[in-house]
């Protein structure tokens, strides 16, 4: 499989700015050096708590945000270091879909306008041809044609992600970025897009990148799985492997706590005390260890920061004590 | 339009606010159509013959006359063309400017920001009062002309800061990150998706910026810095009626009545629609 995105030591750190003469008084580390790649045509799932860094990485894949360093690489191209023109060009090719369909879809303008704007900033086709890819794309997506002159606020949130996904697609990108493309619907609809999702993928060969804090929404839907905390990725894994045989003792307490659908069988919670220290000043060492079951009170854990290394077969962890758990 | 007329009718207030402004703006545009006088016309018979001061109100003058004889109720009614014409031109340069400045400040960030924010503070210290006053004794002949600019040039500082900070943060919306994903140039971004949605703030400012025209120029004409004899501007007829305060009552009265009901009016209207607009206040 030829890799079609290469991040490589990506950092994004966000100056706080404090006192009178806005000072800058620290960093916060939301993505401190994560490395990964997505093959053409793969699913790589990216998990992890809120204020992990995932939705940063998504928006630095996009250059939504300037990373702080690193190198990010699109077919072979380095997207750091396009100018503006060639940035807005490649812009084509990667489109993300956003968490809260309440808030990525304009207001003001009609839904068929909304789905067409990609392909009106690249020129593409008549102004005939183009109302005819909108309702192609409308009809893939599952929406009917006659919306497209209604606003988005005449729309369920289902729909709205729907729409979402249209205008994402409608300039046949390669990889999408989808920052929780579900987190904020209801359980019967994510399932109804999740699909659709799938099925776009098939249809179109995309390549995705998919943004979730749910583990069970990803199982299904990733070839691969990245674990995040704290700006660092933990554990990265083929989805069969992540999920049967776990490396990290923090992704094992993740997958506790998904709850299974058996009932009265009793699984055994991994419970993490305390919450995640502030990114701003992270732990030195492993940036687990504060809250970690295996290496809380190893001399190791708290004095060195563990290599991210390969255990065999693509299963990528970062813990002192992985091969020993 | 029809969400926003649905949200004015709630509020009694802004219903008050629209209707005045209706009425004001109907009186301007058929009033002289219906009058008898002549705004302009002087009495000569009452001013050279019978020395008596103005007349009092009656059927044949509603309002009264003031002292050279001219009808305040032609004069009124002319004189809201005056105000009118103030209130909005004054308006538009002020809106004009205030959203330029206020967008491109909020947009780009920066220096650029630095620099307009530096302005905009610089403006609204300035004593607005002493600009329009330096301005008017300058100029070689003051005129209404002079008020639209002056006032327009005096305005958009509220305009621009508001635009401003509503600029901020809907450039951070999803919907605009999603447009800069798709490959919108600052240009696009700027007027597809940033002014459709700063429109509630602007028409507010705009709403409250005419209230506020009016009455500064009503104050300027009757300081005699704005519009000069015999053009029926409110103001200047206040002036016009002080000498005659204690004994001919109505010919300041009824000029300062249309200044105040105009300016409510106006008021009322802003914050209705500042109500109807602003989610936040919704269904409070």
């Amino acid at each position: 499989m030829s890799i079609l995105l290469d991040v490589q030591h990506l950092k994004k750190y966000f100056p706080v700015r404090k006192g009178l003469f806005s000072r800058i008084g620290g960093f916060v580390k939301a993505v401190d050096d994560v490395s990964f790649s997505v093959g053409r045509g793969e699913t790589l799932g990216l998990v992890g708590e809120s204020g992990c860094g995932k939705t940063t990485i998504g928006r630095c894949i996009l250059r939504l945000i300037e990373p702080s360093s690193g190198s990010i690489f699109f077919s072979g191209k380095d997207l750091m270091s396009l100018s503006n023109p060639d940035l807005r060009h490649t812009r084509r090719d990667i489109q993300i879909i956003f968490q809260d369909p309440y808030a990525s879809l304009n207001p003001r303008m009609t839904i068929g306008a909304i789905i067409e704007e990609g392909l009106v900033i690249h020129g593409v086709g008549r102004r005939a041809e183009r109302k005819a890819r909108v309702a192609d794309l409308m009809r893939q997506v599952g929406l009917q044609e006659s919306a497209s002159r209604r606003f988005p606020h005449e729309f369920s949130g289902g729909q709205r992600q729907r729409i979402g996904i249209a205008r994402a697609l409608a300039l046949n990108p390669k990889l999408v970025v989808c920052d929780e493309p579900v987190s904020a619907l209801d359980v019967s609809v994510q399932a109804q897009v999740i699909n659709l999702l799938h099925e776009l993928q098939d249809e179109f060969g995309l390549t995705y990148l998919f943004i979730a804090h749910d583990l069970s929404v990803v199982r299904h839907f990733s070839d691969r799985v990245a674990v995040m905390y704290l700006g660092k990725i933990m554990e990265l894994a083929p989805a069969s492997k992540l999920y049967s045989a776990p490396l990290h003792p923090y992704t094992r307490a993740l997958l506790s706590a998904v709850p299974v659908p058996v009932p009265n069988r009793k699984t055994k919670r991994i419970l993490l005390e305390g919450d995640v220290p502030t990114p701003l000043d992270p732990p030195a060492g492993c940036r687990f260890h504060t809250r970690c079951p295996v290496g809380k009170n190893e001399l190791i854990c708290r004095e060195s920061e563990p290599e991210f290394r390969e255990y065999g077969q693509g299963h990528f962890c970062a813990c002192h004590f992985s091969v020993i758990s | 339009m029809k969400q926003l007329w649905k949200e004015i009718r709630k509020s009694k207030l802004a219903v008050t606010g629209l209707l005045v402004v209706s009425i004001l703006i109907l009186t301007a545009a058929l009033g002289p159509f219906f009058l008898h006088y002549d705004p302009y016309a002087i009495d000569l018979d009452l001013v050279i013959r019978h020395p008596y001061g103005p007349k009092s109100p009656s059927v044949d003058h509603p309002l009264g006359t003031d002292d050279l004889g001219r009808d305040l109720l032609s004069r009124i009614v002319y004189g809201s063309r005056v105000s009118l014409q103030v209130g909005i031109l004054a308006m538009l340069i002020a809106t004009c400017i205030g959203v330029t400045l206020g967008m491109l400040a909020g947009y780009f960030g920066g220096w650029l920001d630095l620099i307009i924010t530096w302005l905009t503070d610089t403006a609204f210290a300035f004593p607005a009062a002493l600009l329009a006053i330096a301005v008017m004794a300058i100029v070689p002949n003051p005129d209404i002309f002079w008020i639209f600019l002056v006032l327009g040039l005096i305005g958009w500082a509220g305009i621009a800061r508001v635009v401003r900070g509503k600029v901020l943060s809907v450039k951070e919306e999803e919907y605009t990150q999603s447009a800069r994903a798709l490959g919108a140039g600052h240009i696009r971004i700027m007027i597809y998706h940033i002014l459709p949605n700063c429109m509630a703030p602007i028409m507010v400012s705009a709403t409250i910026n005419i209230a506020g025209n009016i009455l500064t120029e009503a104050w300027l004409s009757f300081l005699g810095l704005g519009a000069q004899p015999p053009t029926p501007s409110w103001g200047l007829m206040v002036t016009e009626g002080q000498a005659y305060l204690a004994t001919h009552y109505w010919m300041c009265l009824f000029p300062g009545l249309a200044i105040a009901i105009t300016v409510l009016g106006w008021n009322l209207l802003g914050d209705g629609l500042r109500d109807a607009l602003d989610p936040r206040l919704k269904d409070v």
